[in-house]
């Protein structure tokens, strides 16, 4: 990309404004720590500027979302608790995402409000986690979920299919606890 | 039965024309994998709808605020990355422009370290053995040789002479009722570094040589460098009485 400098960053400041909420969101989902996420999203900002120059000017969005993924995984996934990556030998790796209940998800759901979503979420492990919100939330490919994430396309696959499983039962709490859902009901 | 990750692959749109077409075909006749398709589509439009989206109007304003202080780096880097080349030449140019224009008037300039470094390597002179004259004798007859004026009580006790810069030297290490001093005679008028001048003597320079006073007096087209362990005042008293003939 050929740029005067002052053209470079108004055009960088334009596309990183637009994806910004993404970016943000994205090191929030994934640090769960309004600090970190901040932190994150500034460095990855900072990082992208510095090289926008070899920016190969494709998809801006997936571009920034690799930067931040690759920031997290490198400083900060260390210092974060919670679910981490499971095995998919695990039992039920792969299991249905539809519940034993005769009720559609649609109407199980509907009155889920976003706290809840993402209470829900922040309960998948980590790697099933990011390949959802880079999927569900952000609405990448899989290839470029695979280029973001740097590994296959075969694994962008199953940890979707697992990490929307695991995120369907964390979900089935709040419709047993709104009633929707009888304890026990799915299993 | 379909593969659990093909029907999540189905729902996200990564599959083929063919292979969704016999995705369909199977659906048709399996409600089980339907409803499977339709939590898939539910989960989705879900996470797509109610995510919640951060505030992050401050957090952009805190990175443009950053990438403003980046550019402002980058800025002044590159002022004084372009600049480098240019300030280095001044001062090279400074240093050569110092180096031959820096002397104090047409007087020649010696630094304190030549001063040291020459006056160290001064040969002494030996009288001459020919017609058997006592060295005291020669060397009074040195001194008033040298000297137009000179105290009645200043002894010459020895005489040493060489080439500092291209200008003749010699030093008298002489005696008076003080004690010793030391006379040098350069036959040019020159400043010496690290002098200043006299207070009520304007003709006379003071400082310090090896860290024993010092008074320097021009005369004519050469200089008095006379050095003692005394006070400037002592040792102008002496400048003043010694005249080089």
């Amino acid at each position: 990309m050929l740029f005067g400098k002052r053209d470079l960053r108004e055009s960088f400041e334009r596309q990183a404004e637009k994806v910004f909420p993404s970016v943000l969101g994205t090191a929030l989902r994934l640090t769960r720590s309004r600090e970190d996420a901040e932190d994150l999203a500034q460095e990855a900002i900072v990082r992208a500027y510095d090289a926008y120059g070899r920016f190969d000017g494709t998809n801006f969005k997936a571009w920034m979302l690799r930067i931040v993924t690759n920031l997290y995984i490198n400083k900060y996934r260390q210092r974060q608790r919670g679910p981490q990556l499971g095995s998919l030998e695990d039992e039920g790796a792969i299991e249905p995402v539809s519940a034993a209940t005769e009720l559609p998800d649609r109407l199980l759901f509907d009155n889920a409000v976003g706290s809840e979503i993402e209470t829900a979420l922040a309960m998948v492990p980590e790697d099933f986690r990011m390949a959802v919100i880079l999927s569900d939330i952000e609405g990448l490919s899989y290839q470029e979920i695979a280029d973001v994430t740097d590994v296959p396309i075969g694994t962008v696959r199953s940890r979707l299919a697992r990490g929307r499983s695991i995120l369907r039962r964390a979900l089935e709490g709040y419709a047993i606890k709104e009633g929707y859902l009888k304890q026990g009901a799915d299993e | 039965m379909i593969d659990r990750e093909k029907l999540h692959a189905y729902v996200d749109g990564e599959l083929s024309t063919d292979e969704v077409l016999a995705i369909r075909a199977q659906l048709k006749s399996s409600p089980e994998e339907a409803r499977e398709v339709e939590a898939i589509q539910t989960l989705k439009s879900l996470l797509k709808a109610k995510a919640e989206v951060p505030e992050f109007k401050q957090p952009w304003k805190d990175c443009v605020k950053r990438l403003d202080e980046l550019d402002k780096a980058k800025r002044v880097e590159s002022v004084v990355g372009r600049l480098a080349p240019f300030m280095c030449a001044a001062l090279f140019v400074g240093i050569i422009l110092v180096g031959k224009f820096g002397h104090h008037g047409d007087r020649g300039f010696v630094s304190g370290p030549d001063v040291s470094r020459i006056f160290g390597r001064l040969s002494t002179v030996h009288p001459p053995q020919v017609d058997g004259m006592k060295r005291e004798r020669w060397l009074h007859s040195r001194i008033v040789d040298s000297f137009s004026s000179t105290p009645d009580h200043l002894s010459l006790r020895a005489e040493k002479s060489g080439v500092m810069q291209g200008m003749p030297i010699t030093d008298f290490s002489a005696r008076d009722e003080h004690g010793d001093l030391e006379i040098y005679v350069i036959k040019q008028a020159v400043t010496l570094e690290g002098t200043k001048p006299m207070d009520n003597y304007p003709d006379l320079m003071v400082g310090s040589f090896n860290g024993v006073n010092c008074v320097v007096r021009p005369q004519g087209d050469s200089t008095i460098l006379i050095v003692a362990a005394r006070t400037y005042v002592d040792l102008a008293k002496v400048a003043g009485q010694v005249t080089i003939r």
